[in-house]
């Protein structure tokens, strides 16, 4: 019944798709994270989904897709890497394995590249955060209970079966990930429903998150979470309040977290003597030497020549386990140096952002969302270095909203997008996206004399205006 | 099973509440572009205006702003006779 409501709902969705457009790229990468198809109707997979609201969206782009379209660096730093990965691809060492990665590379890199000309607006980057958010949260709500029921493992608390976050490390650093962007959208975003409801979600959503994180056993979760609190520490504007609730959250980990997680985690320190720990190592060497040899990676699915044999005697191969020498490995140093290009010049344009904000009160809630975004793109690239994330779409999801930010900011013009400001004539200009908060108003453009007469406010200097 | 529904019940909502606001979010944005370009539209017509104002002849006949500066209409003859 579940995947019969939800087929409904997302056939029903199609015309909105085609309709407007970023809707149906956000419902694309919502279908991507949460994979309904394979948790919620399995023996409907025979039918292309995805595939249709891809469709219903390319269709409304090129019918109705109106409104400025914003080619930025992140676009075109991204269409440079789907071009390189498509030059590895035909040269890949593993082309059998190659082909079904870079299929469904393309399939999420592509749409991306598009979407990110359509984030022009404040409101648009803060749907794409709720997407983001709402998906994490309907997993973690499901792993904060099965923590606090059964004390959670690796082998319970995971991602929805079948989608990109299975796996209990992915899963973890997307929920450490979803914690700021959490906290930010109770508090700020212009598509809250009420403000005690913000509120209420700015405080009992990360606070969940922070339980089913525990849960997963993740210890490239810890790290990620680490990787938050001293960034939120160094960036906040609180910087004393920040630092006493990362101290009081870490004090309640440690006392109230299982003697089985708190083993876990003593063991990252003790890596030589963990197996795991020192597959990660075998692999990352394994990268390095690769790139040695060939310094235009080996195209994708490389990693299937990494063979191991374990204690039984079966053969596999050990995979990447870190975004960074995952592409390092697969696309060469080429591919590495624009994804790093896509990850640090999100973060320096977020800086920057930040920066702007300082100066100019209007730009306010642009300064919040930068330090949101920055502490999300920090708990990707820390608990990202330790899983193989480097062609799954939440990975870019954090720096497209900051690349957009960042361009929205800097535009004159746009400064207004989502704020309602004050314009020359003395009354509130038309907030551009106002996403809800506000709905738009007509700006006055004419006023009348003293006969009630209307005078037209634009005119040249010394000429008489006539009714 | 209880699991289940509950995250059925949290991604359906996701999913609805994703599709409401962001409809929301762009029929509003629409009807700023709308906007936009209507006021852009009155500017031009309002400069387009002033124009024609600054070149009317006495007797109120409309000219465009080029009709002028080629020296056509009552005003401009006039000149030319008054310079003859």
């Amino acid at each position: 019944m579940f995947g019969n409501v939800m087929l409904a709902t997302l056939l029903l969705a199609l015309p909105v798709c085609l309709r407007f457009p970023f809707i149906g790229f956000l419902l694309y990468c919502w279908f991507d994270l949460a994979a309904p198809h394979v948790v919620f109707w399995n023996s409907l997979e025979f039918l292309p989904l995805a595939q249709l609201i891809g469709v219903a969206t390319l269709a409304g782009v090129f019918v109705y897709w109106r409104g400025p379209r914003m080619i930025n660096a992140f676009t075109v730093l991204l269409l440079m890497y789907v071009v390189w990965f498509t030059i590895t691809y035909f040269q890949a060492f593993v082309p059998d394995a190659a082909q079904f990665k870079w299929d469904r590379s393309m399939k999420v890199f592509v749409p991306l590249a598009i979407m990110s000309m359509m984030l022009t607006t404040r409101a648009r980057i803060e749907l794409v955060m709720w997407m983001l958010v709402g998906v994490i949260t309907a997993s973690a709500i499901r792993g904060a209970a099965l923590t606090l029921i059964w004390g959670g493992g690796g082998l319970v608390v995971i991602g929805p079966l079948g989608s990109f976050i299975e796996d209990r490390n992915v899963f973890a650093t997307v929920m450490v990930m979803a914690i700021p962007l959490a906290i930010y959208l109770g508090a700020h975003s212009l598509h809250r429903p009420k403000a005690g409801i913000g509120r209420l979600i700015a405080i009992v959503v990360p606070l969940l998150i922070l339980v089913a994180v525990v849960g997963t056993f993740s210890r490239g979760g810890l790290l990620a979470l680490a990787a938050v609190g001293l960034t939120a520490v160094a960036f906040s504007r609180h910087k004393f309040v920040i630092a006493v609730t990362v101290v009081i959250a870490a004090v309640a980990l440690i006392r109230f977290a299982p003697e089985s997680w708190i083993e876990r985690m003593g063991t990252t320190a003790e890596y030589k003597a963990d197996a795991s720990a020192m597959g990660r190592i075998k692999s990352w060497t394994f990268a390095v030497n690769l790139v040695r040899e060939h310094p235009l990676g080996g195209g994708f699915a490389v990693f299937h020549l990494n063979h191991v044999e374990d204690a039984v005697g079966t053969e596999g191969y050990l995979d990447a386990h870190s975004w960074f020498f995952e592409i390092l490995a697969e696309q060469g140093i080429p591919g590495i140096v624009l994804v790093l290009a896509i990850f640090l010049g999100a973060l320096y344009r977020l800086y920057r952002v930040m920066r702007l904000s300082r100066a100019s009160p209007e730009l306010k809630w642009a300064g919040s969302l930068a330090r949101t975004l920055f502490l999300a793109q920090c708990a990707m690239m820390s608990g990202g270095f330790f899983v193989g994330i480097g062609s799954y779409s939440f990975t870019y999801l954090v720096s497209m909203c900051a690349f957009s930010l960042y361009v929205i900011v800097r535009k004159p013009t746009a400064v207004a997008i989502g704020e309602p400001v004050a314009s020359a004539e003395g009354d509130t200009a038309v907030p551009l996206a106002s996403g809800g908060d506000a709905a738009p108003r007509r700006p006055r453009r004419d006023r009348r004399d003293r006969r009630g007469r209307a005078v037209a406010l634009e005119q040249a200097p010394g000429s008489r205006a006539r009714a | 099973m209880l699991t289940h529904l509950f995250f059925f019940l949290i991604s359906y909502f996701v999913l609805l509440t994703l599709i409401v606001w962001g409809v929301k979010a762009e029929i509003d944005q629409e009807k700023a572009w709308k906007l936009e370009e209507s006021d852009e539209k009155r500017r031009q017509r309002a400069a387009g205006g002033r124009r024609g104002r600054a070149s009317r002849s006495a007797t109120g006949a409309r000219m465009t702003a080029t009709d002028a500066e080629e020296g056509k209409g009552r005003d401009a003859r006039a000149r030319r006779r008054d310079v003859r």
